[in-house]
């Protein structure tokens, strides 16, 4: 595939960062464009930061319709144009009481949730240029996982995910292929788990901080040694990547977000484990 | 007009704060660890049934994997469907779906392949196909209509 069909993809789908299929292949070749997409996922962020100026205009519009203009009748015209001073001024001050609203409702959000320690974003910006998580071919059965943008639906999304990551394993005939879909898994759960380490405490993510590190010890590292020899190197880099990447992000995040730190830490050193022992059955192979 | 200067000057002031209250009830980050909050025991799951699934050779018991998986699933939208959470047991249904003719069907025509007639194998997978079907009946009765529980 060529560059610019996958990046008129990237421009019109929904969620940049989860590409499917034939995209996400270029993507993990490509990396002009992996760092295309980082920024185009950076200006997506960004975008949602800049301040929106206060308009009349719609209560202006609404008036309009509400109360479309009444047939001429004879009035004072001072009489009309002080009426008119008191709607603008009206309109003028309602902006700015809504404005203050909005300032005041932003205020009781933080307070309810604790103050924020670094930036939140509700998508993730790929940070470092991560790879997106990678498998094999997918199977004849399985579906793109459709994008879901708010954070709302994000754990309906992770369930999609580790569902079809799941029956990837339910099919998968060779060792490479059960390898890929594991680390696939891993990876889905751990970026999950770094997204919501941005905006909660540590305290809801330590079950699943312990459950990462089962998946990579359990999971991702056995099916790494089950891959015959010739095609370690192959499939085991880019998921030595992939946990380096991992292991990096969460140290950071853990520096930024005290609250979640010990929950970052652990997804951490789960997954510098798993490429320490990954890493070693390659150097063994060479 | 000192009248309508009051009632704008109210309602300019209520507007506002009546907005600001909403707002810090319904925040999406909140909303977004509540619903993994409360969906962490089927993550958990369906992690867990991942690693059994990557270290398992056998299709017999790969379908006896994905079928426990579905039983959690169907499990999962009986709940929804008593909460009336119809998109979630439309979605979840057809998680099922595909759990069900992917990882349960596909692995017992490949199991169905490989075992011998009239073996201990063989009653097993006829045992298991039954446990399949009793399980397609319960969905049935649960997922009739627009995700209303009947049983």
């Amino acid at each position: 595939m060529k560059c610019d069909p996958c990046r008129s993809y990237l421009l019109n789908a929904e969620d940049p960062s989860h590409p499917i299929e034939p995209f996400q292949a270029h993507l993990e070749e490509c990396a002009a464009c992996r760092e295309w997409q980082v920024r185009l996922l950076q200006i997506g962020v960004n975008v949602r930061r800049l301040p929106v100026p206060s308009s009349t205009a719609k209560p202006e519009l609404i008036r309009q319709i509400l109360h479309p203009p009444l047939p001429a009748r004879p009035s004072p015209p001072q009489a009309r144009s002080w009426k008119w001073r008191w709607l603008a001024g009206g309109a003028v001050a309602a902006a700015v009481l809504i404005s203050c609203g909005a300032w005041l409702g932003n205020l009781l959000w933080n307070s309810v949730l604790g103050p924020a320690e670094g930036p939140q974003v509700q998508v993730r910006d790929n940070q470092g240029g991560q790879p997106p998580p990678q498998g094999g071919r997918p199977s004849r059965k399985e579906k793109p996982v459709p994008a879901i943008a708010t954070g709302a639906k994000a754990s309906d999304l992770l369930i999609a995910r580790l569902i079809q990551c799941d029956l990837r394993l339910a099919r998968a005939n060779s060792p490479r292929k059960r390898a890929l879909a594991v680390a696939d898994l891993a990876s889905h759960l751990e970026r999950e788990l770094q997204d919501l380490a941005r905006i909660a405490g540590a305290r809801p993510l330590e079950k699943m901080a312990r459950v990462y590190d089962k998946v990579v010890r359990e999971g991702v590292v056995p099916r790494c040694r089950a891959v015959p020899a010739g095609q370690r190197r192959q499939v085991l880099a880019p998921i030595i990547d992939r946990l380096a990447q991992a292991e990096r992000n969460a140290q950071r995040l853990a520096r930024q977000r005290p609250s979640a730190a010990p929950v970052l830490r652990s997804i951490a050193a789960a997954a510098g484990e798993g490429k320490k022992q990954l890493r070693d059955l390659l150097q063994q192979e060479a | 007009m000192r009248r309508f200067g009051s009632w704008a000057l109210v309602g300019n002031v209520l507007v506002p704060l009546v907005w600001a209250c909403g707002a810090a009830g319904v925040s999406p980050d909140a909303e977004r660890v509540r619903l993994f909050e409360r969906d962490q025991k089927l993550i958990q799951t369906l992690v867990e049934s991942g690693i059994e699934l990557s270290g398992e050779d056998d299709p017999l018991r790969r379908a006896a994997q994905c079928n426990k998986l579905a039983d959690r699933l169907a499990r999962e939208i009986s709940q929804a469907a008593t909460a009336k959470d119809s998109p979630r047991v439309k979605r979840f249904g057809e998680h099922l779906q595909d759990l069900l003719t992917v990882g349960v069907a596909g692995n017992l025509v490949e199991a169905r392949g490989s075992v011998p007639a009239g073996s201990p194998q063989e009653r097993k997978l006829l045992e298991f196909g039954k446990e399949v079907k009793q399980l397609e009946e319960k969905l049935g009765r649960t997922n009739r209509g627009d995700g209303k529980e009947v049983d």
